[in-house]
């Protein structure tokens, strides 16, 4: 599945497998976008903070979500956290359905486009294309318009 | 006698929603707490009993981290 990945994207891969070492089991659909919001520097990141979604404010915006969730079937009032365990993951981590979903959704694009590589612009696209889950909620919490933001990633591929 | 209420969400948008967030909260719980009762000397049995589920469940589940992490685990199964 990774053979037409950038390298740059292989890094959003790696990223979001850390990103979600700290707080999950598994690696999710917000964990790619957390990781393509550490890299202000390339498109896909670039376009997030200009969102208004830079690293810190998506990963606010990702834990209100989880406690306004959470509080609508009456568990917990306000922050909720589970320090975790601190035992390494063992070999490969997990992949979530939504993250695999996600990148699947990536490749869409690529064929799409007809673009020859799937870069980070992509993986982006393909977290944003969500109808549910943590990310879409998050974003429609935070005010942001998953859209627009899909719309000004896509300009920066050009083409 | 603390008062219930009756709990359903506005919408099965939120309601499933809420789904995964207590999986996922459920998920962290799980491992956070095999990993101090295994440092507390528990036996993979008695995590597994606790848990309700079987112990080659629990063992296949975590082992490998256990050991990466390098903890030292109990053979003795009569606990």
């Amino acid at each position: 599945m990774f053979e037409r990945f950038k390298t740059d994207s292989r890094t959003v891969v790696l990223d979001a497998r850390e990103e979600a070492r700290v707080r999950a089991e598994k690696v999710e659909a917000e964990h790619l976008l957390l990781a393509l919001a550490r890299r202000s520097a390339w498109d896909a990141g670039r376009v997030l903070a200009e969102g208004g979604l830079d690293h810190d404010r998506l990963r606010t915006a990702l834990d209100e979500e989880v406690w306004r969730t959470l509080e609508a079937v009456g568990v917990g009032s306000g922050a909720v956290w589970i320090p975790g365990s601190t035992l390494p993951m063992s070999g490969e981590p997990q992949w979530g359905e939504s993250a695999k979903m996600a990148l699947r959704r990536a490749m869409v694009v690529v064929k799409e486009r007809g673009d020859r590589y799937l870069g980070p612009t992509h993986i982006l696209l393909g977290v944003l294309r969500a109808q549910e889950g943590a990310v879409p909620r998050a974003l429609a919490a935070a005010g942001v318009d998953p859209a627009e933001l899909a719309a000004r990633a896509e300009a920066t591929l050009g083409g | 006698m603390p008062t219930t209420t009756d709990v359903q969400p506005e919408t099965p948008a939120e309601g499933l929603a809420a789904v995964v967030a207590l999986r996922r909260l459920a998920d962290r719980l799980e491992a956070a707490e095999v990993e101090r009762a295994i440092r507390q000397g528990w036996t993979w049995s008695r995590i597994a009993e606790a848990l309700g589920v079987t112990r080659q469940a629990v063992h296949k589940k975590y082992a490998k981290r256990v050991e990466a992490a390098g903890i030292q685990t109990r053979r003795r199964r009569d606990v």
